[in-house]
């Protein structure tokens, strides 16, 4: 579903990403770990568009993503819930949820009534201001608004990011459940390795702009040497 | 009694307008952060139009169309060969937008010289209100700026087109990780904004003289109504023009229209030393 060959990327004169590569299959759940700094954000904005490729090349459903408007990106079927969750503060939880459904399909999409299967706590505050809303609340906000698009695939950033524990698991098994009951395919950048391997599948290992390790998750929880040797300071 | 009510309703007559032409300028302001120094040109534009179009015999109403539809076109094409260049470059959009408004007003002194035009206003009638005599035109042009007002709010804050463009304004890169196509809902703004100055410029040329200076007149209370208001809000400049055009209408009935200008900029100093952001605003950047 998405194949990318050579990424090159960075800010400004330094290059974050050096040539990666990456293959992720229809409804595959895979985790992006790694140490601060190696290339996770960079990676997920490269996909969406916010930050063009100086090198390389995108498909997205077999298409060339690369050098596409990040609007066209969202059309296509990615969706993207950033680190900080980026929720929009003065609009309400429904304008948000409203704004995810229309902006990929169409202005006359309503906002699906799953989210409020898979989030309830989002029913109950339709009509208050995101901004005003908890930590763990917006992260859910953002995923349902993420959802609310009906996407092919989504980017989460560290969804962990401020949330306390308790919540951390709510979300994680929320997104199992997108991925094993609606066929999601996700891609999860963490921190934290327990929530990486409750949601993933696969996971991958980043260091230096480049995918240097992979191996399932069950695997992982065998022997955790790869943790050690990428995720330890 | 007669004298009294004339005043008020001049003073709202007043209001109204600096709502109708500070309306375009905050939405294009306070919305997409561009200082439009060519508004007040697009206001010049509007007129001309409704000049242009009495002297070839149309009438007023299809002239009042026209204006506003071909202001907003040449608001498009002002944002698409100049304004997209230079979001976030603020200094540089006044300087170019100033640019503009010179091009606008020179070309408008070519083509119909500097001296005045005159249009002729769809109503004459004087209506009687409350046993004083009031020119029923003046009546109209305040309806014009009561319905532009409602339908400004509603579009922005009761429409999914609204929704978008708030959203587009508030985060412009997650609106487009949504896949809301943000740079047709900068065109779709900018032209709003300048389809609404036409309208206004098209409304208050039969009661004004139409010369090529004509839009500056309302420029500058126009910015002192949002700097008052605050540009945060659509209801910052609605409340500012209500401020300085009643402080204005009514020094200038009681007193004079000297010391009215005056005591508007000491009013209105005095709010932005209180308020720097506005009296909607909301205290310190957006």
């Amino acid at each position: 579903m998405l194949r990318i060959d050579g990424l090159v990327c960075g800010y400004g004169g330094s290059q974050v990403l050096r040539g990666l590569d990456l293959q992720i299959a229809a409804g595959e759940s895979v985790a992006l770990l790694g140490r601060n700094g190696m290339g996770k954000t960079t990676l997920l904005r490269a996909i969406m568009g916010l930050l063009p490729a100086k090198a390389g090349k995108l498909w997205f459903d077999d298409r060339r993503i690369d050098g596409t408007k990040t609007e066209a990106i969202a059309k296509a079927g990615l969706a993207f819930v950033p680190q900080g969750r980026e929720i929009f503060p003065d609009l309400t939880v429904a304008e948000n949820l409203q704004l995810g459904a229309m902006g990929r399909r169409g202005l006359g999409a309503g906002i699906p009534q799953e989210i409020f299967q898979r989030f309830p706590i989002l029913a109950e505050r339709l009509k208050q201001k995101g901004g005003t809303l908890s930590g763990g609340q917006q992260q859910q906000l953002a995923i349902g608004r993420a959802l609310a698009g009906q996407p092919k695939m989504l980017l989460l950033d560290e969804p962990s990011d401020g949330l306390q524990p308790s919540i951390v698991t709510e979300v994680g098994r929320a997104m199992r459940r997108e991925v094993e009951e609606q066929g999601l395919t996700l891609i999860t950048v963490e921190q934290n390795v327990a929530l990486a391997l409750a949601i993933a599948e696969r996971c991958l290992f980043i260091e230096n702009g480049i995918l240097v390790a992979e191996t399932s998750s069950a695997a992982l929880r065998a022997d955790d040497s790869l943790i050690h040797r990428y995720l330890a300071i | 009694m007669d004298q009294a009510l004339l005043l008020l309703l001049d003073a709202t007559n007043y209001v109204l307008v600096i709502v109708l032409v500070a309306m375009g300028l905050v939405i294009v302001f306070g919305l997409m952060r561009v200082i439009n120094m060519a508004h007040g040109e697009l206001f010049l534009l509007g007129a001309y139009t409704l000049v242009v179009l009495q002297q070839a015999g149309l009438p007023y109403w299809l002239g009042l169309l026209a204006a506003t539809v071909f202001v907003g076109m040449v608001g498009l094409l002002m944002e698409e060969l100049v304004i997209r260049h230079i979001y976030h470059r603020f200094l540089d959009t006044i300087l170019a937008t100033w640019g503009l408004s010179i091009a606008i007003k020179q070309a408008v002194v070519l083509v119909f010289g500097p001296g005045a035009q005159s249009t002729a206003a769809p109503i004459t009638a004087q209506v009687e209100i409350f046993g004083a005599s009031y020119p029923a035109y003046r009546l109209f042009i305040m309806a014009v700026a009561l319905l532009v007002v409602a339908a400004t709010f509603y579009l922005f804050f009761r429409t999914r087109f609204g929704l978008a463009a708030r959203a587009v304004i508030a985060n412009r890169s997650m609106a487009a990780c949504l896949g809301i196509p943000t740079r047709a809902f900068d065109r779709m703004t900018f032209a709003y904004g300048a389809a609404l100055a036409g309208l206004a410029g098209a409304v208050m040329a039969p009661i004004m003289s139409v010369d090529p200076q004509m839009g500056l007149g309302f420029l500058i209370p126009a910015f002192l109504a949002i700097l008052v208001g605050g540009a945060g809000h659509l209801a910052g400049p609605v409340l500012g023009a209500g401020l300085i055009g009643a402080t204005d209408s009514v020094t200038a009935g009681l007193w004079s229209p000297v010391m009215a200008q005056v005591v508007v900029f000491a009013m209105a100093v005095i709010a932005i030393r209180i308020f720097p952001s506005g009296l909607l605003g909301r205290g310190g950047s957006r």
